[in-house]
């Protein structure tokens, strides 16, 4: 007997959740960000990352994102989806790092139109717990869709995108840049539904601790 | 195809119409009552095609042929010695020809008939067809070649509505085929069968009347053997009821065993024993078309109403598929489409996602003519209890997962092919590049864990180590940890001697970097701090 309550359904919202955020949080595992996004990640939703380099700690800044299935879903695993990644995973590292590396599936595409569809489908299916992506030129309408999708399957969509885009509109709900400040990482946040720009600084080290 | 795993249906006998009297002086024999009595009554619903030869070769025509079918007189012709007329159209029965002449006399009677040789293996097959459409208003069903089909609808009067309106709807369904279709439900199958053959009989039957209607139906429209038939005539029966006052001894002696123990069969007081009919163990549809398809998305657009066809069957014998081959047929040569499921399915509409996925990328060669649908196997499908809140609430639900995971790997790799995705698994080697795979996702990869006290690994591992000798020596790397050796010999791949450090670029980025030991000291990035 499955009991199903109203905030499962995901077509469904309330009035009142026009005034005030209704939507659930994970924390990011690093005190000062979550404090910065008023609890953790947003989940469902679509999060812009924006940086130029990689190797800067942008990936164990999602390590949160990527645990939360431990507490919620264990008889389920829902998979993270990565969408054309610059490099390979590293499966003994995500191991380390407690994750289960049967669950990442890394699917190669080239076309931004290929890379648009993959993220929708993927996360409209609500088979994925998170769909990571990297992308170059997306327009708005197709940041809306995927965000749309998001909402839909109940995941996070992750982008990551140069730091030129930084002036664009964007219909995601998180926007942050990232910029290395050795050894620590500096992140602005952009948007942030509901909240007010901000500058956090975290150490990526911390997530290292953590983890082991 | 026929040679299908097979259930039997046995036919109880329907109530006893009268108890006969027994008289007091005979001592009393044991008692058939009692056992009917448990059983529970059945009500037998008889198909007859008058004409399924002609919807046979109607069928298997092509598009041009059936439209000048359409407008002249044929007639399907048996592919014996004298040639006789199996049936024909109603335009040829205009002209005076009839089922049973020979062809010369068909030709005489109207010179510009068209005929066609009768083909029993399409006619097997459309039979076929038909038992599985009716699969969905009973499980058992029994089919009675050359062109009958028996069904036991006891069980599902309540929930079609009534005798009545069943026989309304199966004549609904499968009115476009135009077979001649007639339908009767009676108490048992036999007598059924010959009411279905009556075209002046009733439709319907309660087992109380049973007698009374089958003592009106003529013995010519039971398709007994013609000398059965001409020797009762000569006795001056004509009916069932002259038939049921004569002795069945005599009468098994005169005409033989056969027609006497229909007769019983018919009346309730034998049993017969009917192979049922189950679904095949492949799927196969034909479509040819109309008209010659240039684009894909107006074959989309066409295999809507197959791929309904196929839901429809796969429903209704609760049955599902994991493969589906589209043959898509040119002038020359063909085009095939394979689909492979992670999962079981039953819901075409998944597979209708799938195939536009396939036909987006597909780039037709030469127009389409005819389009055939293959299940190489039809599972057993695993029935499921569905919530009753609306669809998407259903998606949190913990048994669907694994499904979902399916259902989008198969998108996925419907459109970027069947390597495109892959899953991480560990493997127990020393040297970092060889101590992981990727492969198809499957839910059967063994779970390996690393060793335990590793020292830190980077997340981004790159595809080849990049040579950074040059770097390393202007001073780009500032090294921040101690040496970590890792060295194999050569069991699978060159032998490995390096030492890892973590380092730190200019810019920022933390990588982690090795020496190689074994060829003059060489520098190489082989991972970044993700």
């Amino acid at each position: 007997m499955n009991a199903v309550t109203l905030d499962d359904i995901p077509l469904l919202w309330r009035a009142e959740s026009l005034g005030s955020q209704q939507s659930h949080c994970v924390s990011s595992g690093y005190e000062a960000l979550d404090r910065a996004l008023g609890g953790g990640w947003p989940v469902p939703s679509l999060i812009e990352l924006l940086s130029d380099d990689q190797g800067i700690g942008e990936l164990r800044l999602l390590l949160g994102l990527l645990r939360q299935r431990h507490a919620s879903e264990a008889s389920c695993r829902r998979v993270v989806l990565w969408l054309a990644p610059p490099f390979e995973l590293h499966a003994i590292a995500l191991t380390q790092y407690g994750l289960i590396p049967n669950d990442h599936w890394i699917c190669s595409v080239s076309q931004p139109a290929d890379l648009q569809w993959a993220m929708t489908q993927a996360l409209r299916s609500g088979a994925c717990l998170a769909v990571i992506g990297w992308a170059r030129h997306l327009k708005p309408a197709a940041l809306r869709t995927v965000k749309l999708a998001a909402m839909t399957g109940r995941g996070v969509g992750v982008l990551f995108r140069p730091m030129s885009e930084a002036r664009a509109a964007s219909p995601a709900t998180l926007r942050i840049a990232l910029r290395s400040n050795a050894p620590s990482l500096d992140l602005s946040i952009l948007k942030m539904r509901g909240r007010r720009p901000c500058t956090v600084r975290i150490d990526p080290c911390d997530a290292d601790q953590a983890g082991q | 195809m026929a040679a299908v795993a097979q259930l039997t249906l046995f036919e109880v006998p329907a109530r006893a119409l009268r108890p006969a009297p027994v008289p007091p002086s005979l001592p009393p024999e044991p008692s058939p009552t009692t056992t009917p009595a448990r059983k529970r009554s059945q009500a037998w619903l008889a198909l007859h095609f008058a004409d399924l030869a002609l919807a046979a070769a109607f069928q298997s025509a092509s598009p041009e042929r059936r439209a000048l079918l359409e407008k002249s007189a044929w007639a399907v012709i048996d592919e014996d010695r004298l040639k006789h007329v199996a049936a024909c159209n109603e335009l040829a029965w205009k002209y005076g020809v009839r089922p049973g002449h020979r062809m010369n006399a068909a030709i005489a009677l109207c010179g510009s008939l068209v005929l066609i040789p009768r083909d029993p293996s399409t006619e097997a097959r459309l039979l076929e067809r038909i038992a599985t459409e009716c699969l969905k208003y009973t499980s058992a069903v029994s089919m009675q070649p050359p062109n009958e089909v028996l069904l036991e609808v006891r069980g599902s009067l309540r929930l079609f509505g009534g005798p009545a309106a069943l026989l309304d709807r199966i004549e609904a369904d499968l009115a476009a085929l135009d077979a001649g279709l007639r339908v009767a439900l009676a108490p048992t199958a036999r007598s059924a069968q010959w009411l279905a053959r009556t075209p002046t009989g009733p439709r319907m039957c309660l087992p109380r009347e049973l007698a009374n209607v089958l003592s009106s139906v003529p013995i010519a429209s039971l398709h007994w053997p013609l000398p059965v038939e001409l020797q009762l005539t000569r006795f001056g029966i004509t009916t069932i009821g002259d038939l049921m006052r004569l002795s069945r001894k005599d009468l098994a002696r005169r005409i033989g065993a056969g027609p006497v123990r229909e007769l019983q069969q018919a009346m309730g007081r034998t049993s017969w024993l009917h192979r049922g009919w189950s679904t095949p163990p492949s799927y196969h549809d034909r479509v040819l078309l109309d008209f010659e398809i240039e684009t894909t998305t107006l074959l989309e657009r066409m295999l809507e109403r197959p791929l309904a066809r196929l839901k429809r069957t796969l429903i209704g014998a609760a049955r599902s598929i994991d493969e589906l081959t589209l043959t898509l047929k040119h002038r020359e040569g063909a085009t095939t489409l394979a689909i492979r499921l992670q999962q079981a399915t039953a819901d075409t509409s998944h597979l209708a996602s799938l195939l536009h996925e396939h036909l987006d990328r597909l780039v037709l060669r030469a127009p389409v003519r005819e389009v055939e649908i293959d299940a190489p196997r039809l599972l057993v499908a695993q029935s499921r209890n569905h919530s009753l809140a609306m669809d998407p609430a259903t998606r949190s639900d913990a048994p669907n997962a694994s499904e979902l995971k399916a259902r989008l790997l198969d998108q996925l790799q419907s459109r970027f092919g069947v390597d495109a995705v892959r899953a991480l698994s560990l493997r127990a080697d020393h040297v970092p590049e060889r101590a992981q795979c990727s492969a198809a996702p499957s839910d059967s990869t063994p779970v390996l864990s690393p060793p335990a006290r590793l020292p830190r690994r980077p997340l981004w591992l790159l595809r080849e180590p990049r040579p950074a000798t040059h770097e390393y020596r202007q001073g780009a790397f500032q090294i921040e940890s101690s040496p970590e050796t890792i060295e194999a010999e050569g069991w699978n791949g060159p032998s490995v001697r390096r030492a890892y450090y973590c380092a730190r670029t200019r810019d920022g980025a933390e990588c982690w970097i090795y020496r190689d030991l074994s060829s003059r000291h060489q520098w190489f990035v082989h991972g970044l701090f993700g």
